[in-house]
């Protein structure tokens, strides 16, 4: 070698060197350990978060889906609420405390009745009929927002994993210093490691803003607990409620003779008060007492808060409202929160979108670990059980609704088939074998809800939403079998290594 | 034909010309093409006026959010059917192949293990517990009315853990860090109890 070359390759090494020690480049590097290590330790709960969030979307779709035999109408009256009312007092051993009426909507047009633990659909006269079932949407929600645990501990969790989403988006775009240049880049036909990377990093910058939304809100859903009883313990002995109310503003006391509630009058004064506001449901509070009146909560044209809540006199005249679309600004913000993380504004068009964000964000989970597991050299077991894991999933949520479906309990057979599934693609030759089963399997739970579905309400499924979900179901199954067909087309390629034969 | 529809017309075509514009400021060789880029990034938000017009200022922006993302990958989709994007120089590569994981013996394995658990309840429980005393302090001393002083609190606690559990987990130096969090604990329990 002659001198020239050897001057040439140590400056190249000094260079090296030199970007190497940039600051830049050891954030970058340090962002990048940081993303890796939240992100895999906490992949498995992200997942099931975020999907069941893209399906509980359509919480309100399913539920009309499972009880399909539940009267609908989009419209009330004050006697029909009358009715209602009275109906489930009269059945009560003791009064609530608080007694709701949920009024029709265009997204659940039908109405019921609720107080303490016992809850009732209402006929269009106001007549009680069947409770809600306590099913599979109930599971799904239950799954989202606790994790199947118990209350607090759940929140607490998935309030966490909030936490962690807005720690891994901050991580992930710090550690992608060509974001710019890599703006549109996706190179499908180059390897599966990239074909996986470029669609995490699109998926990931583009969409990071309603991922940070959907962070923030979740772990605001899940940590507002901690620090409201935190605070109560330091500064209101451990009066919560008193800390609520300087949030969300105070209840009012009133003392009245009255013993009947004049809905009629008052929906006439609230439309006079406001004529843009649309109520969603009632509040009656501490019904029958001398203390009782009557609260109507409803939405404002344009704003995400959840609704306003106006205050009655029994005899129906306006006292006050709450001050949650013109009160203090962080009362607006706490009451907006619910909208926003689930996209219940604007219809069904935003249902549509957030489902689309919801998968982008499933999908993200995935191909986050998939790369990992793509860059790892030697065969692990991971390199089957997280594709099984993946799968096995919307195959146990499904599995899952055919049990509820037939008035079995959806939480356990859930919880037994996760396990079994995952642990039973472990067995299996490689990833590429386990992603054509996982599909086999989800496609034939799908079918068996349609199934089942049709099976047990043939003359009710003309109705919207049970025609909506069953289609759904239909071009999912679709979707799936197509790329069942074209995995069995290319099986031969395989994402990272192969297992060893022995 | 009713205002609305002109409007949510108009919003459409714009939005869809600034993605358009911010893509064909983007080559998969040069990467951002400054001018056309730059004229994509203005219209894209000028559309948020017409989303705003049409669904007024709180959900027309999330609106816009999310067509943003979607229109994106819409083009990023494009790119792919056309066959673009295909060229392999890029950082990814020699990331890739640098950060694959070497064969580590077991008992490595089990000292690193240890190691990642050690420093992840760091970065979950004793943060937590930071980031909670730091929101107190904010919800209490804060000079708003107690809503808004109780909602800024419990937006910057997620904040204030995510950063602390970025900051631990990237550290190299972690007893250096875990005694700055613990710092930081103490020293806002005597305002906390005050």
């Amino acid at each position: 070698m002659d001198h020239r070359q050897h001057y040439r390759n140590a400056a190249m090494v000094v260079q090296m060197n030199t970007k190497r020690n940039k600051p830049g480049v050891k954030v970058v590097k340090s962002m990048r350990k940081s993303h890796a290590a939240i992100g895999l330790t906490w992949a498995m709960l992200l997942y099931l978060v975020c999907l069941s969030g893209t399906l509980a979307v359509f919480f309100e779709e399913f539920e009309r889906w499972e009880q399909p035999t539940i009267p609908e109408y989009p419209d009330y009256t004050p006697d029909s609420i009358e009715r209602a009312t009275d109906m489930f007092l009269a059945q009560a051993d003791t009064p609530p405390k608080t007694l709701y009426v949920v009024l029709p909507s265009t997204a659940m047009p039908r109405m019921h009745v609720s107080g303490d633990d016992t809850e009732f659909y209402l006929a269009a006269d106001g007549t009680l009929t069947d409770p809600p079932a306590q099913g599979w949407t109930h599971f799904l929600l239950h799954l989202h927002n606790h994790l199947l645990l118990p209350e607090t501990a759940g929140l607490l969790i998935t309030g966490s994993l909030g936490v962690i989403l807005c720690g891994l988006i901050v991580t992930g775009l710090l550690a992608h210093p060509s974001l710019l240049k890599d703006l549109f880049r996706f190179r499908n036909q180059r390897s599966d490691r990239l074909r996986e990377l470029d669609l995490h990093n699109r998926l990931g910058v583009w969409g990071a803003p309603f991922y940070l939304m959907m962070g923030m809100t979740g772990a605001f859903f899940g940590l507002v607990g901690v620090l409201i009883a935190a605070g109560a313990w330091l500064w209101t002995d451990n009066d919560r409620d008193a800390l609520i109310a300087a949030v969300y503003g105070e209840d009012i006391q009133i003392v009245t003779s009255e013993k009947k509630i004049d809905y009629r009058s008052a929906f006439a004064n609230l439309k006079t008060a406001a004529p843009d506001a649309q109520p969603i449901y009632l509040m009656l509070q501490n019904p029958g007492q001398d203390t009782q009146y009557l609260e109507i909560a409803a939405t404002l044209p344009g704003r995400l808060i959840y609704s306003e809540i106006y205050r009655f006199h029994p005899d129906g005249q306006l006292l006050s409202h709450q001050g949650l679309s013109d009160g203090p600004i962080g009362r607006q913000v706490a009451y907006s929160v619910y909208r926003l993380h689930f996209g219940h504004f604007g219809g069904f068009m935003s249902k549509a979108l957030y489902a689309i964000m919801g998968t982008a964000l499933t999908l993200l989970c995935v191909s986050g670990v998939n790369i990992w597991l793509a860059r790892q050299k030697d065969w692990r077991l991971l390199h089957l059980l997280w594709p099984g894991f993946v799968w096995a999933c919307p195959g146990a949520l499904a599995m899952a609704a055919v049990a509820a479906l037939l008035d079995f309990r959806p939480a356990p057979v859930f919880l037994i088939t996760l396990p079994l599934l995952t642990i039973a693609t472990g067995f299996m030759a490689s990833a590429a074998r386990v992603r054509q089963y996982g599909k086999l399997f989800l496609l034939g739970c799908l079918l068996s809800v349609f199934a089942t579905h049709i099976g047990l309400y043939a003359e009710y499924s003309w109705r919207p939403s049970a025609v909506g979900i069953n289609v759904g179901l239909l071009l999912l199954g679709l979707i799936i079998y197509g790329g069942l067909l074209s995995s069995f087309s290319r099986s031969s390629k395989k994402l990272g290594p192969a297992r060893p034969l022995s | 034909m009713p205002a609305n529809t002109l409007i949510a017309a108009f919003t459409l075509a714009v939005h869809g010309m600034a993605l358009i514009l911010l893509r064909a400021g983007w080559s998969p060789e040069r990467g951002i093409i400054r001018l056309p880029f730059a004229v994509g990034l203005l219209t894209l938000l000028q559309a948020i006026v017409g989303w705003h017009l049409l669904y007024g200022a709180e959900f027309g922006t999330i609106y816009w959010f999310v067509s943003s993302s979607i229109g994106a990958w819409l083009c990023v989709a494009a790119s792919v059917r056309q066959g673009l994007n295909t060229d392999s120089r890029t950082h990814a590569g020699s990331i890739t192949s640098a950060n694959s994981t070497p064969s580590r013996s077991k008992s490595r394995r089990g000292s690193q293990w240890g190691k990642r658990s050690l420093r992840l309840a760091i970065a979950g429980p004793l943060t937590l517990i930071c980031a909670v005393c730091i929101s107190l302090l904010i919800a209490r001393h804060l000079p708003f009315e107690p809503a808004n002083a109780w909602v800024t609190a419990a937006l910057s606690l997620p904040l204030l853990w995510a950063g602390g559990m970025i900051l631990t987990v990237a550290s190299e130096r972690l007893l250096r860090h875990t005694l700055w969090t613990t710092a930081s604990i103490t020293a806002t329990l005597p305002w906390l109890f005050r």
